[in-house]
């Protein structure tokens, strides 16, 4: 549930974000979403995707414990 | 009827996080420049409007005692809208959350460290932010208690040391209301109603979790008025230092008259406390955001917040970086959008339109447990 719950809000966000784009600047959506996961040259946006992808990681290890710690309760 | 809470916090910690959510973004880009020299009364009246408001929200939170924004939503529209419209309040709060840490990773890359990456900044406040939350409500209304005679007297003594530096002008506050009440109001509704006032909304996700709830909603008004009266303060600092075309053009107008401060020719670049204030104001708001979200999601995922606690914080350190290419950009979208189509909605509209349905719901559970009673 919990990795549902990080791609359900990850998705949700960007979708917003390129949405208000879209609205703001007049420009078309497929334009909004490439920008948004386009790499800057100089950028360091690799450090944000490197702890965005370490928050998924984490979510999927998250469900596992949660899952393991129900099968104990019920075992 | 009321669900039985866990976490509690004071009245007092209440206000203390009130106070600091409210002075947090203020303090980084300052409010009412369009009015120019008449900023100070445009804030004087949304701060009374503001109050307003926040009575209004306290007041259907003391419909069901106990229940948070979340819950009272689900009671109203039932299970699946309910869930629906509470998705979008989560998504509200977090999207708000990530602008929030914008404004600060701006003011520190742009001001202090001016080679550090703004990922870099991103990454390591948001963190702070989670660490706060992953240990509670208690801890963090117990941080905000720590900070806060630091705050309260950092921002005081600001404005002391302008007067004693004579950069105090008086008279850039002159003509007052040169230009009528109408641009006032017209800046006071939805801009500075919104923004900082309406954004207290979140705090329907905080209050039921206040020890002595019965006297929330006056602890609440005084706050409001109270950090309404410290921004009248600070606007007036910056007016008055800097002239009101000078404030219509700087970014961050607190720091900028700060760094005007002179005293003796020996104590100087005094900015650092604004920053101390900001950095505090900022951490705060950030996290009641991140809570509000965190708090919707438990509720509507079934999941302890604390599992979702630094997956979530990882996005919204990511979302920051990405919701504007820059500073300019965040500014735009944070005039033109926000407070007409994402404010107003979930501040204002929102509650209002809930409010019947809470009051009959509410009156006809009573009449159905009183029948039962009667029997």
């Amino acid at each position: 549930m919990v990795t549902f719950t990080f791609s359900v809000i990850f998705a949700g966000l960007l979708l917003m974000i390129a949405l208000i784009d879209m609205f703001i600047w007049q420009q078309s959506f497929y334009q909004c979403i490439s920008k948004l996961f386009a790499l800057d040259q100089g950028a360091n946006e690799g450090y944000v995707i490197a702890t965005a992808a370490a928050g998924f990681i984490y979510s999927i290890a998250m469900d596992y414990r949660i899952r393991k710690n129900k099968r104990s309760q019920q075992s | 009827m009321s669900k039985k809470l866990v976490e509690n916090i004071s009245l007092w910690q209440l206000a203390v996080l009130m106070f600091t959510f409210e002075i947090g973004s203020v303090a980084v880009v300052g409010v009412g420049t369009d009015t120019k020299q008449d900023a100070w009364i445009a804030v004087g009246v949304a701060t009374v409007l503001g109050a307003g408001l926040v009575w209004f929200y306290v007041y259907l939170l003391q419909q069901l005692p106990g229940r948070n924004l979340f819950e009272m939503i689900t009671f109203c529209f039932g299970k699946w809208l309910g869930k629906i419209i509470g998705l979008l309040y989560v998504y509200y709060f977090l999207y708000i959350s990530a602008r929030v840490l914008r404004d600060f990773c701006e003011l520190i890359t742009s001001v202090i460290f001016e080679s550090t990456p703004i990922e870099v900044i991103s990454i390591t406040m948001v963190g702070i932010c989670a660490y706060m939350l992953y240990l509670g409500l208690e801890v963090f209304g117990r941080t905000g208690e720590v900070f806060i005679p630091y705050v309260f007297t950092f921002i005081i003594l600001i404005g002391l040391a302008i007067l004693f530096s004579g950069e105090f002008e008086l008279k850039n506050l002159l003509p007052i209301l040169g230009d009528g009440f109408g641009p006032i109001l017209k800046h006071v509704f939805p801009r500075l109603l919104t923004f900082p006032f309406g954004e207290l909304v979140t705090f329907m996700v905080i209050i039921p979790y206040v020890s002595h709830f019965a006297k929330a909603a006056k602890v609440s008004v005084f706050t409001v008025l109270v950090s309404g009266f410290i921004i009248i303060y600070g606007t007036l600092i910056e007016i008055a230092s800097l002239g009101a075309r000078q404030m219509e053009r700087t970014v961050f107008p607190l720091l900028s008259a700060a760094r005007e401060i002179s005293l003796l020719e020996f104590i100087e670049r005094v900015d650092l406390i604004i920053v101390f204030v900001v950095m505090f104001g900022i951490i705060t708001k950030v996290s009641v955001f991140l809570y509000g979200g965190l708090k919707g999601l438990e509720h509507i995922m079934n999941v302890p917040y604390r599992y979702m606690v630094f997956p979530i914080s990882m996005i919204i350190g990511y979302i920051a970086i990405q919701i504007s290419a820059n500073n300019a950009e965040h500014i735009e979208e944070g005039i033109r959008f926000i407070p007409l189509y994402m404010h107003i909605p979930f501040q204002i509209i929102f509650p209002i339109l809930m409010a019947p349905l809470l009051i009959w719901k509410v009156k006809k559970q009573k009449r159905r447990s009183d029948a039962n009673g009667s029997r």
